[in-house]
């Protein structure tokens, strides 16, 4: 793949915005559109942009494949541990236990602000995964 | 002769989609983007689009009405399609050859 | 309207998923016939209000929220389903060197089974 500097450098400076905005989706998916999945998409899909502009063994020397497949692994854990909690406490499995704050603030609705933080982080991280498998030149 | 094959497959494809879908799109093509009765003034029938316009904030907490129901009322959906996204995940790690 | 676009993406998706020849094509045209049923689900809960389902105060007319949030569901899965059928298409062509389906068929007419 040849390489391009422009290419390079451009898409070097955007990353961090991409991401920012892939946090700020995951994180108001209870007041406004977006959520879990749609935050996870965009977070994947900045490292997508280096993947393609870099290659992937540049790529996965920044964001090793063994680091993503444990954070991918940890979210789907921590969404089964939250889902028993709720029968632990005691109201139902993946029950709402967690305090209702004020409406329309970021730190309210339960546990649903918790639950779109991991599944961000899980798609995003899956997407990554099945990238870097299918970019592969080898 | 294999050509014969295909296309009888696609006929029955296609005819199969029909059968599926057909029912529920031809009374929608009849009404032409005249709006059914809203979320305010139906009194007939108490529909769940009520239910959730109604009682969807109190219940779960988040103004957005469909993150409360993926996440609040249906939220075993989502645990489901989490695990069919791990399980892809591995089914292109093996099919790509991945190292461990 | 939407009707009609909806309908010539069903037909353009079945249309290349039988007649194209080339095995990648014929992914992409399984991921359009996911998209055009997405959109129609959506669209058809779209018809029984006016407003997206989000209650900022002085929202009083909304669309059904239902569909949608089921949507969401497809639409991953959807994702799912053509990363393996890709990882398989790149396996095929690592194996036999081609993506073709007519030279597909005769390089396995001697396979057995």
């Amino acid at each position: 793949m040849k390489e391009s500097k422009i290419v390079d450098l451009v898409s070097r400076k955007l990353v961090p915005y991409i991401l920012l905005f892939g946090l700020y989706l995951i994180s108001y998916g209870h007041l406004s559109p977006g959520g879990g999945f749609q935050g996870g998409t965009v977070l994947s899909s900045a490292i997508l942009l280096l993947c393609l502009s870099r290659g992937v063994e540049a790529t996965s020397r920044l964001f090793t494949s063994r680091a993503v497949n444990a954070l991918e692994i940890a979210a789907f854990t921590l969404f089964l541990a939250m889902a028993a909690a709720g029968m632990a406490v005691g109201v139902s499995f993946l029950g709402n236990f967690l305090p209702l704050g004020r409406i329309g603030e970021v730190p309210s609705a339960g546990f649903i602000l918790f639950l779109n933080m991991v599944i961000g982080l899980e798609v995003g991280t899956g997407i990554t995964l099945i990238c870097f498998s299918l970019l592969r030149e080898t | 002769m294999s050509r014969i094959l295909l296309w009888c497959s696609a006929g029955l494809l296609l005819a199969a989609l029909g059968v599926l879908v057909l029912p529920s799109v031809v009374p929608l093509l009849s009404a032409d983007e005249t709006k059914t009765e809203s979320a305010l003034v139906s009194g007939k029938h108490y529909r769940m689009q009520d239910h959730f316009f109604r009682h969807g904030v109190e219940e779960s907490g988040s103004i957005n009405l469909v993150s409360a129901i993926y996440l609040g009322y249906r939220a075993f959906d989502t645990l489901g399609e989490t695990i069919v996204l791990v399980l892809s995940v591995a089914g292109v790690l093996l099919f790509t050859g991945a190292k461990q | 309207m939407a009707g009609a676009i909806i309908l010539l993406l069903v037909l353009v998706a079945v249309a290349g998923l039988i007649l194209t020849d080339n095995l990648i094509k014929k992914v992409v045209s399984l991921s359009i016939l996911n998209s055009a049923l997405v959109i129609l689900f959506v669209w058809a809960g779209s018809l029984s209000g006016s407003e997206a389902p989000i209650l900022l105060p002085g929202v009083l007319d909304i669309v059904d929220p239902l569909p949608q949030a089921v949507m969401l569901t497809a639409i991953v899965i959807g994702i799912c389903l053509t990363a393996v059928a890709l990882a398989i298409v790149l396996r095929i062509h690592k194996c036999y060197g081609t993506v073709s389906r007519r030279r597909l068929e005769e390089l396995t007419k001697n396979d057995d089974g």
